[in-house]
């Protein structure tokens, strides 16, 4: 929730583009709008200043007829002038026209008295620009002058913007549907990178397949190289952790010898005095000796190399030999094991790390077994792969505790087993390891521990002798 | 006996020489493999106790020198270096044994007494005779007594039980036991000869640990 909530709050490329897109659009439409708007102001001023001439032209062809009668010529500008105003109405045409008319100098006809003799050639205070246009008769001495206010006004309307802008808001959408589409078609690549890398497992740091698009290379090349880098440093801890764990065998060996010779040449009552120390130092160094080879059994069992060709073995045979191996330590405390296992049942397995987590498996079943009790192993075929189920007759874990156990050095409070606290450690580190599973649960015969490995199936050509 | 032993780590290698001492054997102590070669060359040694990492050089090339130049005295390797590969390559270029430090001095001493047993071929008698519980058997005589009396066995019942006796601590598989005494059987032939043996040397004689083979009881 809150991730997604944090993303809907981030930048986004996309948003980023789309806006930019827009923007361009908008500039765009807005210069075409100036555009507009200039040239229809100039064709405006354009056409008044010819409708003027023209009705100029006609006025003074008029006048020239009745000229030398001044109350005829008045008469006859009057019911012009009533007629333009009665076309303009029905035009609904504001815009103001002067009209005079002047004889030898004399002036017969002013059709708007009020106002000043000089008209503004351009727009200022709120007023329009006037267009004029006067001519003179030569003969009768007659000048018709008419000035015509440009109306340009309309445009800054709603309406005259409406009309301007009409063809650009309805390209709009048309513009950005597309924009959206190339947009989110182009950013794909990225998507792809982005979910190679996020459905990897943690372990994965093989590098990224190189991107054949040149802006996403170097994206992919830097990844790639910090995960190599990565790899690098982990392989180094790695090999420090065993070098460390390597390096301590050598002063062990040096107290272990020594702690023999010391014993061995002390003698009579002494020697009786001497044999409870001489037992701690001999568990004390096979604990730590245990420990260190835990630790590099630790080390081993981690995932091999990607792609690593695994033998295939018959995992039946390679548990019994395993438990051969561990069976005389339990007889001691005649513990008795059983084992079954189908007849066959192959499997591409890593053997150390098989053998290091059976070891651990049956060790553990043993160390915790009461005398006298029983461990059984069972190998069978399950639905996805071969399951082994080792069952013990020991304390069991409590539910609570079955996920803990598995962290390193975790031992379960008021343990009076000695151990490394690795065991399970290296026992679920090595199922991973065989694309196995491991599961503990109570033991279905009464108390005690059963753990469950479940094995992968994968189809394995038998190989036959 | 006279031991050659090639160990750089002061610690060990004093107290080794003490324990030699406390145990009554020559022991000639060298700290790098540089002059190894002259010392056997010019001496008899009955055995070499070997370390591989050596100041000068590794110890599996100077194991590999001697035995290219036929020195087939015998080979005790003691390292920290534990991985199969290593152990296995260390018995590959003709090592006898092959120790992981740390290890118990016991342990070095007995395997250190078999290796030199083992390559001077002569055992005693006594080496010959195995036992556990009431049953005795005499490999050089194919002779096998329980209690003191003889009993009579086939020749695989005979090679099931010297299998098993020798490693009186050991569970043998069906697996092993098929390889050594049946090679060429099959199924449940083992499961019959067992029951046979059983009924010769006694039922608690042989312990079956089910599923997983035999071993037996001492």
């Amino acid at each position: 929730m809150l991730k997604r909530l944090g993303r809907g709050m981030q930048a986004s490329l996309f948003r980023r583009l789309m806006l930019g897109f827009s923007c361009v659009i908008i500039a765009v439409a807005l210069l075409g709008l100036l555009w507009v708007f200039l040239e229809a102001k100039a064709t405006q001023t354009m056409r008044t200043s010819s409708e003027n001439r023209a009705h100029v032209r006609a006025l003074l062809m008029h006048m020239r007829d009745i000229a030398g009668r001044p109350q005829q010529m008045r008469e006859t500008l009057e019911h012009s002038e009533a007629a333009r105003v009665q076309m303009f109405k029905e035009l609904d045409y504001h815009s103001r026209v002067r009209l005079r008319v002047w004889q030898y100098g004399r002036l017969i006809y002013n059709s708007q008295p009020e106002l000043p003799d000089v008209l503004p050639a351009k727009a200022e205070d709120g007023h329009y620009a006037w267009v004029r246009w006067s001519e003179r008769d030569e003969a009768t001495g007659v000048v018709v002058e008419r000035s015509h206010e440009v109306d340009d006004e309309w445009m800054l309307t709603l309406w005259g913007v409406n009309f301007l802008l009409s063809s650009t808001i309805f390209s709009l959408p048309l513009l950005l549907v597309p924009a959206w589409l190339i947009v989110r078609i182009g950013l794909k690549p990225l998507r792809t990178i982005a979910a190679a890398i996020e459905q990897r497992s943690d372990a994965d740091l093989s590098p990224l397949p190189d991107s054949k698009y040149r802006e996403l290379s170097p994206l992919v090349a830097a990844t790639n190289a910090l995960m190599a880098r990565l790899k690098q440093r982990i392989e180094h801890e790695h090999e420090f952790l065993a070098d460390a764990a390597h390096e301590l065998k050598t002063p062990l060996a040096a107290i272990q010898i020594n702690a023999h010779v010391l014993l061995s040449r002390v003698s009579g009552e002494t020697a009786a005095r001497c044999a409870e120390p001489a037992a701690g130092v001999r568990e004390g160094v096979a604990r730590t000796t245990h420990t260190v080879h835990q630790l590099l059994a630790f080390e081993r069992v981690r995932a091999g190399p990607e792609g690593e060709a695994l033998p295939v073995i018959e995992l039946g045979a390679f548990v019994r030999d395993r438990l051969a191996m561990a069976v005389p330590l339990a007889l001691h405390r005649n513990i008795e094991i059983e084992f079954s296992a189908p007849p066959a049942c192959h499997l591409p397995l890593h053997v150390e790390s098989l053998g290091a987590m059976l070891d651990n498996l049956i060790g553990n079943a043993v160390k915790y077994s009461p005398d006298d009790g029983r461990i059984g192993i069972r190998l069978e075929q399950a639905p996805g792969g071969p399951r082994l189920t080792i069952t013990d007759q020991g304390p069991g874990i409590a539910p609570a505790l079955r996920q803990k156990v598995f962290e390193r050095f975790y031992r379960i409070l008021g343990q009076e087993q000695s151990g490394s606290g690795l065991g399970l450690a290296i026992a679920e580190r090595a199922a991973e390891r065989n694309g196995a599973t491991i599961a503990l649960a109570d033991s279905p015969q009464g108390p005690g521990l059963a753990v469950t490995i479940h094995f992968t199936d994968v189809v394995v050509a038998v190989q036959h002798k | 006996m006279k031991i050659l032993m090639i160990e750089d780590d002061l610690a060990i290698g004093r107290a080794l020489l003490a324990v030699f001492q406390d145990e009554g054997h020559t022991c000639v102590w060298l700290r790098m493999t540089a002059g190894a070669m002259e010392r056997v060359e010019a001496e008899h040694f009955d055995a070499v106790i070997l370390d591989l990492s050596l100041p000068d050089g590794d110890g599996t090339d100077l194991l590999q020198a001697m035995r290219a130049a036929g020195y087939s005295l015998p080979v005790l390797i003691i390292t920290a270096r534990d991985s199969l590969q290593d152990r296995l390559y260390g018995f590959d270029i003709g090592a006898d044994d092959y120790l992981i430090k740390p290890f118990e001095i016991p342990e070095l001493l007995v395997r250190l007494r078999a290796i030199v047993r083992r390559c001077s071929g002569t055992m005693d008698a006594a080496e010959h005779v195995w036992t556990a519980g009431a049953i005795t058997v005499d490999e050089a005589r194919m002779h096998v007594t329980r209690s003191g009396a003889p009993v009579t066995l086939s020749k695989t019942e005979f090679a099931l039980l010297l299998a098993l006796i020798k490693q009186p601590d050991r569970v043998l598989t069906r697996a092993e036991l098929e390889k050594r005494a049946l090679p060429h059987s099959e199924g449940q032939t083992l499961d019959v000869h067992i029951f046979n043996l059983r009924k010769k040397i006694g039922e608690t004689a042989i312990r079956t640990v089910r599923g997983v083979g035999y071993m037996a009881q001492a």
